[in-house]
């Protein structure tokens, strides 16, 4: 009786642990390119009527890796422009591994701050590599209110800085 | 002994040149197939065909007849090691036929004007697209989703902003065929669509009921 007992409790607690584990496991994505430099900079500049919004996205990703980001100086490249531009669709903002970063003012200004934040946010995860992911993540393609680096977001980051 | 030596010397030269032709021809090629896929975010779910004619002002079935030409928008100067280099966004300028409308009505006797974002780079070295679009091809038969612009133009950008059809002809004339599931999946989404609220414009193509 005792020895069965013991099975079941092994059992279920196996079967807990691999229950926590696939909750909290990461869904990693990135794309086959990011505007980090060779020093894993991203030295940024340009001017834009969201700068504040980018700040605090620049701000939340330097959060989790510190000094990554940097506004461009007279001693670094610059690895990303960013600039407005007006257009009625539906994108918000997009990133071009050229090395620019523009926001649609047409959709930037009907957004509250969460958003404009959310896409300042989400265009710098592109530049730095990561790709589109899940609702809930910064990565998530539609717009959101979200602000916060998720665990996706930021197993994602790790792997694209890493490789 | 001396003209065999020559003429493996001329073998010998014969084959680099032609290694050398086929190292080039290749590299070309590869110049050309290379496309740059631009990463955005979306004001709405751009995979949910409900979403997509909900958002945009017309979306209808039509030919591609001609390419206008390119336009280069956005520009921004930034640093490189070598200098200073000009970034633009490529658009594409065509000429179609609506065959069909099924959001708004657009004028079908005569060719119009649409523009695609996307196209070749200002260099000329590369495509460049957004993620999950395509640039659409002469003769073939695409839905576009568009939205007209202030000036009454308009514009199809963003993913699934352009999805290609499978057609025949019917009495000489070409059209969509019914059986196409890209079609059957618009028309659906249509019938389902999620109207945004958004200042919106009209195109200059349009017809007036």
């Amino acid at each position: 009786m005792k020895n069965h007992m013991k099975v079941l409790c092994t059992l279920l607690g196996g079967a807990l642990l691999a229950c926590s584990m696939r909750v909290h496991a990461s869904n990693v994505a990135i794309m086959s390119w990011s505007l980090l430099d060779s020093g894993k900079h991203l030295d940024w500049d340009g001017t834009s009527e969201y700068l504040s919004y980018f700040q605090s996205g620049v701000d939340t990703w330097n959060d989790y890796k510190p000094g990554v980001i940097r506004q461009d100086s007279w001693n670094t490249i610059e690895d990303v422009a960013i600039s407005d531009y007006y257009e009625q669709n539906s994108v918000s903002g997009y990133t071009d591994k050229a090395g620019m970063i523009c926001f649609n003012k047409y959709n930037m200004s009907r957004y509250s701050s969460a958003e404009k934040q959310h896409t300042c946010t989400h265009e710098l995860g592109h530049a730095l590599g990561l790709a589109h992911n899940q609702f809930g993540d910064i990565m998530y393609a539609e717009l959101t209110y979200h602000t916060v680096l998720s665990e996706n977001d930021k197993a994602s980051y790790d792997a694209s800085y890493n490789r | 002994m001396r003209k065999s030596l020559l003429i493996g010397v001329m073998v010998l030269a014969s084959m680099i040149l032609i290694g050398f032709f086929l190292v080039l021809i290749n590299k070309t090629s590869s110049i050309e197939n290379q496309i740059s896929y631009i990463e955005g975010s979306y004001s709405i779910n751009v995979d949910d065909f409900r979403a997509l004619a909900g958002d945009a002002d017309y979306v209808f079935s039509a030919e591609v007849t001609g390419i206008e030409g390119y336009i280069y928008k956005n520009p921004v100067m930034i640093e490189t090691v070598t200098g200073a280099k000009r970034i633009t966004t490529p658009y594409t300028d065509y000429s179609i036929r609506v065959i069909e409308n099924i959001k708004g009505k657009l004028q079908t006797e005569d060719d119009i004007i649409i523009q695609k974002a996307g196209g070749i780079s200002e260099d000329g070295k590369i495509t460049v697209i957004f993620e999950r679009d395509v640039l659409p091809e002469i003769g073939k038969t695409y839905i576009f989703y568009a939205y007209a612009q202030e000036d009454g133009s308009l514009l199809s950008a963003g993913p699934n902003s352009c999805l290609k059809l499978a057609n025949e002809v019917n009495n000489g004339k070409k059209k969509v065929k019914a059986a196409d599931s890209t079609y059957k999946k618009v028309l659906d989404g249509y019938n389902h669509q999620i109207e945004t609220d958004r200042p919106r414009s009209k195109s200059k193509y349009e017809i007036d009921e």
